[in-house]
């Protein structure tokens, strides 16, 4: 965990990591910075339901979870959105639909796989007809359950904020 | 210069931007029990959510599709945030604290927020697809409704004190002299910014985004931003015509008095997007030429009587 | 007037900025559905069949914003005492834009 996180821990610390920065990456060094920042802030994911796991989604944005905490805001579509999240099963047909938006999401963008089917199939695990998560688009976390409950939810987009965006 | 700097112009703007969309997002969150954006800056309350939505929007990819015209599709967002910025031209933001000084301030001010509607659909034109089309019909279509009670309040109030935005800070504040043009003024730029019960142009569980769907990156973020810029001129423009401005002080506690005023009506128009749900096109279209155009022609009928008086 | 030249050209640096940064530091990976419209998650498919009223609204903004070049002409040459120069320069310029619009659209049709 890096210390230049939001609240500022300890205010010299910060001002001489930015002169470190400064001097070793210049101007590019510090956009990176910003948008490193406030990527880790602002993960947007867009509305995909593919399955039933969706449920547990809806109760992510609700009043007892409130994704909104970590700035995470559920957008109506891909142009805006930079977090995908996988909700459950992906049927072969659905697989061309999950690819299509994911492609339109502008970079720098995220994946979560969420729920048993996603991860490996699930109940419908050497269906004719079903694909795991990672063979169509790269996934970055994985959230375990059938389904995941909302806290496990919360969790894999702290997982994303600490584990991916920190390492762009 | 102060005013083009300071205030009304860039630094307030920017942090109203900044503070308005954090605060939606607030009290939104409180009236549903929820916390709203918090963990980016615990300690503030989330008040930093904005600046990292607004760094992510700007560093994230800048898409510009091919399929339609790219030229206008990239540039009609900032003349969008532009036009809607013109007012603030001739809103003094204290005695003399004016960019142009101008006797006949609230015409132009009017004008331009007009104007601003014909920017938004030839952007949602531009775009050129199913949901910004239907987007764009339903701003003109709520523009119809809007358009000629927001003249008739404001026309009620220049009847009363003249065009010069500058003299409405003496005397009687508007709200005294003609109550009827202050709710008309509320309901009418409730419709004008798009509001809650009015956010049918951009109603997001319907037509996806209205006319924003096709932006992502900072286009996004002078598009959408633009509205709240407008919210913006049109909170001080209500502040200043209905609550008189900077009315008891002058100076810098004028100027704080001036923000208090028009903060405190901001937090009006927000509010509304938890309380509220939305209407239908055609309510509110029957309310713009129902209720409200009765209303204010009552209101220029207050006004004359004043006059008469 | 200073200040409002140093609004318009602060407010226009900060917006061309907005443009200037995804340019220079965004990450960018192209690809088709980039390119195409957005149709809720769909692949677009099919070819326009007919032309909507919708597609004809260009003449609306174009009549809504000329509209108001020529009644400024009008308020300019009654109130200037009768100065022939700005509703010249107006009607010129709604004329030049209006005969390159017609020329494109003859052109396409």
């Amino acid at each position: 965990m890096t210390s230049a996180d939001g609240d500022g821990r300890a205010n010299g610390g910060v001002v001489s990591r930015l002169r470190r920065i400064i001097a070793e990456g210049g101007l590019r060094g510090l956009a990176s910075l910003a948008a490193r920042w406030g990527t880790k802030w602002s993960l947007w994911p867009p509305h995909l339901v593919t399955a039933c796991c969706g449920v547990e989604v809806g109760h992510l944005f609700g009043p007892a979870y409130d994704a909104e905490r970590y700035g995470a805001l559920p957008m109506p579509a891909a142009r805006h959105s930079n977090l995908l999240l996988i909700e459950g099963t992906i049927t072969m047909k659905m697989a061309k639909f999950v690819k299509w938006v994911y492609e339109q999401m502008p970079e720098p963008k995220f994946v979560i796989a969420m729920g048993a089917c996603a991860i490996k199939g699930g109940v419908f695990y050497g269906s004719y007809h079903m694909v795991p998560a990672s063979n169509v688009v790269p996934v970055d976390t994985y959230v375990a359950g059938c389904p995941p409950t909302p806290e496990a939810l919360l969790k894999a987009i702290e997982d994303v904020q600490r584990r991916r965006v920190e390492s762009l | 210069m102060v005013a083009a700097v300071f205030f009304p112009g860039l630094i307030t703007m920017g942090l109203y931007l900044i503070l308005a969309v954090w605060a939606e997002r607030k009290l939104a969150a409180k009236v549903q029990w929820r916390y709203g954006p918090l963990y980016v800056s615990e300690k503030l309350g989330g008040v930093l959510q904005t600046v990292a939505d607004l760094l992510k929007l700007a560093f994230s990819e800048l898409v510009v599709p091919s399929y339609t015209n790219r030229a206008l599709f990239a540039a009609l967002p900032a003349v969008v945030f532009f036009v809607e910025a013109l007012p603030l031209l001739f809103i003094p933001g204290g005695p003399g604290l004016v960019m142009i000084p101008s006797g006949y301030g609230l015409l132009y001010v009017v004008a331009i927020i007009l104007i601003s509607t014909p920017a938004v659909v030839a952007m949602a034109w531009a775009e050129a697809d199913k949901f910004t089309f239907i987007g764009l019909l339903r701003e003109l279509l709520l523009e119809a409704a809007y358009e000629v009670p927001l003249v008739l309040s404001l026309l009620a109030m220049a009847l009363v004190y003249g065009t010069d935005l500058s003299t409405y800070a003496q005397g009687l504040p508007g709200i005294a002299v003609n109550p009827v043009a202050f709710f008309v003024y509320l309901v009418a730029t409730a419709m004008a910014t798009s509001r809650f019960p009015f956010e049918i142009p951009d109603a997001d569980a319907e037509i996806v985004l209205g006319p924003y769907t096709e932006y992502g990156s900072s286009l996004f973020l002078l598009a959408y931003g633009s509205n709240y810029v407008k919210l913006y001129a049109m909170a001080l423009l209500g502040a200043l015509v209905f609550l008189g401005g900077w009315a008891p002080l002058a100076g810098i506690a004028g100027i704080a008095v001036y923000i208090l005023k028009a903060s405190a009506l901001t937090a009006f128009w927000l509010l509304l997007r938890a309380v509220y749900p939305r209407m239908r096109i055609d309510q509110a279209l029957r309310l713009g030429w129902r209720e409200l155009l009765f209303l204010s022609a009552a209101a220029v009928g207050v006004s004359a009587l004043w006059r008469l008086w | 007037m200073v200040g409002a030249i140093a609004f318009l050209v602060l407010l226009a640096a900060g917006l061309a900025l907005l443009y200037a940064v995804p340019k220079l530091f965004a990450p960018r990976a192209k690809t088709k559905p980039k390119e195409l419209r957005f149709e809720a998650g769909n692949p677009p498919y099919g070819r326009l069949r007919r032309r909507m009223v919708i597609q004809y609204i260009r003449y609306v903004l174009a009549a809504a914003s000329f509209e108001a070049l020529a009644s400024l002409a009008l308020v300019a040459y009654s109130t200037a005492q009768q100065d022939l120069v700005t509703p010249l320069a107006l009607t010129a310029v709604v004329a030049g834009v209006m005969a390159a619009v017609g020329g494109d659209v003859w052109s396409h049709d």
